[in-house]
């Protein structure tokens, strides 16, 4: 994972799909790369997390 | 294609699941866990074959957000996203929700056509007590982060998605 700083490959208009804890921490899954991968297996707080598309 | 984007809590009494795409069902991706085997679809969590089936047992759904990757930085700008240099960055392609039609091949492997809604045509899923209910994208009103959308049966206002810490 990188911060959002790093991010030099998406578009303004690009769509992500988000996951938001209360705490705060999120995480953003581009489309782009779903569509390839299909699944993602995070962890985001400690928090496993599925993320499918 | 698809163009669902679906969140899932992975424990599974109490155990982790890991997921990886194994396949097509129905004009669908579907997906096996590592621990068992199971084949799975991601539309609801259920399993459609292999040593969990005709359980009781499902993925619970998560909340999730689409939206544009410049509104969400703006939000959350400590958000974290996955490298793109993955070795598969060339497979990477643009792609409009909803967009693209269904080609011949995914056609084919309808089980069941619903001609209630085009092809393609996006909708906002809930699922609330014990059913389902779709609402036309196009038709959703936003009144800040809130989410407002009316049928027949009833008007329905949701706020986007944010998980609760365990």
């Amino acid at each position: 994972m990188v911060t959002a700083d790093e991010v030099t490959w998406l578009e303004h208009d690009d769509i992500v799909m988000g996951i938001l804890l209360d705490s705060g921490e999120a995480q953003a899954f581009p489309i782009s790369q779903m569509t390839y991968h299909h699944v993602a297996n995070t962890t985001l707080a400690g928090e496993p997390y599925l993320v499918t598309y | 294609m698809c163009s669902s984007g679906v969140g899932f809590d992975p424990l599974i009494e109490g155990t982790r699941h890991t997921f990886y795409a194994s396949g097509l069902y129905n004009g669908l991706f579907v997906m096996t866990d590592d621990q068992t085997g199971a084949l799975w679809t991601h539309f609801d969590g259920t399993v459609l074959q292999g040593p969990l089936a005709g359980g009781e047992i499902e993925l619970e759904l998560q909340p999730i957000v689409h939206m544009p990757w410049g509104d969400w930085r703006e939000a959350h700008p400590d958000t974290l996203v996955p490298i793109s240099e993955t070795g598969y960055e060339n497979r990477y392609r643009d792609v409009s929700p909803g967009g693209g039609g269904l080609s011949d091949f995914f056609e084919s492997m309808l089980i069941h056509e619903d001609d209630r809604l085009g092809v393609g045509e996006l909708v906002l899923g809930v699922n609330v007590g014990p059913g389902y209910r779709a609402y036309l994208l196009a038709s959703v009103a936003y009144d800040g982060p809130v989410a407002i959308a009316d049928s027949r049966a009833a008007r329905v206002s949701f706020r986007g998605g944010r998980r609760r810490s365990r």
